[in-house]
């Protein structure tokens, strides 16, 4: 018995290595690398490692159109199904997965909305109120627009090193000071707020360099 | 103030995260540095894009919304 239970531990143990193994060589891959192994053994890897790196953008992105976090949940859920059954249909000499996935998103996101804009929830008080879903009626294109914005900067977000990330979390999106940031970090003032530049300036780069690839690719 | 004294302090100024003594010598420098004015409007377009993003949400620990492996045929 106990040899058998030593066997179940070094065989669960030489899985988890060996899963974690695959997780650190597909760090190293593209996203259409990863994709290309969605129809693999790996599947799970890759499938993870895409939605590690995309799904903030996707629920970002999500909120911006639905306004509504659990419909957004739903999304993220609906998304990543979707790459993974429709990975055949992603074509890399067409697109970027980044644009790809945008298309997805877009898509599921729209399928969503219209159902919830139809939809009425009953409240506690025994009114009916329709979801808090953005009003896009009348100006689609608007969507359509703030939608790929929205896409373009939650990419160069996360594509931002931790540290300038963290600067532009606690001072755009949680409203710090620079000096609060510099006495909750322990960090100089002089440090955050060169840092706080420097997080503006990559974020443009990064925005142009969008630009370009979106030309390069219509 | 010289130019490169103000340069740091843009994006914070963009951010209103500067103290307001810092807050006006930078207002003031725009109004008569067309160089440092550029810059500023450069990364204004920075902050508008960032406009329309949503907050920042952690990753999710739990993978559990992922879909299962597809069982390869066998």
């Amino acid at each position: 018995m106990d040899i058998a239970v030593s066997d179940l531990l070094e065989s669960d143990r030489r899985q988890r290595s060996s899963h974690s193994v695959m997780s650190r060589q597909a760090d190293g891959l593209s996203d259409e690398q990863l994709m290309t192994n969605l129809d693999g053994p790996e599947v799970e890897v890759a499938l993870s490692k895409l939605y590690d790196r995309y799904s903030r953008t996707v629920y970002g992105v999500g909120l911006n159109i639905l306004g509504d976090r659990s419909t957004v949940e739903e999304l993220v859920q609906d998304v990543f199904l979707k790459v993974w059954r429709s990975s055949r249909t992603f074509d890399p000499s067409r697109s970027s997965f980044s644009t790809w996935l945008y298309r997805v998103t877009r898509s599921a996101a729209i399928d969503l909305y219209r159902k919830r804009a139809h939809k009425v929830h009953p409240v506690p008080n025994g009114e009916l109120h329709v979801a808090a879903a953005r009003d896009f009626s009348e100006d689609p294109q608007k969507m359509v627009d703030e939608s790929w914005l929205s896409w373009r900067v939650s990419r160069a977000l996360e594509v931002l090193d931790a540290p300038h990330r963290e600067v532009i979390e606690l001072a755009y999106f949680r409203g710090f000071s620079q000096r609060e940031i510099s006495e909750r970090s322990g960090m100089p003032l002089g440090t955050v707020k060169s840092r706080t530049k420097r997080a503006f300036e990559r974020l443009r780069g990064e925005l142009a360099l969008e630009d370009t690839l979106q030309e390069a690719i219509r | 103030m010289r130019c490169a004294e103000i340069h740091p302090n843009l994006a914070a100024f963009l951010l209103s995260g500067l103290e307001p003594e810092e807050a006006a010598e930078v207002r003031s420098h725009l109004a008569s540095c067309l160089s440092c004015r550029k810059e500023f409007e450069e990364l204004e377009n920075v902050y508008r894009a960032l406009q329309v993003a949503s907050p920042p949400r952690p990753l999710p620990t739990s993978r559990s919304c992922l879909p299962a492996p597809r069982t390869s045929p066998t």
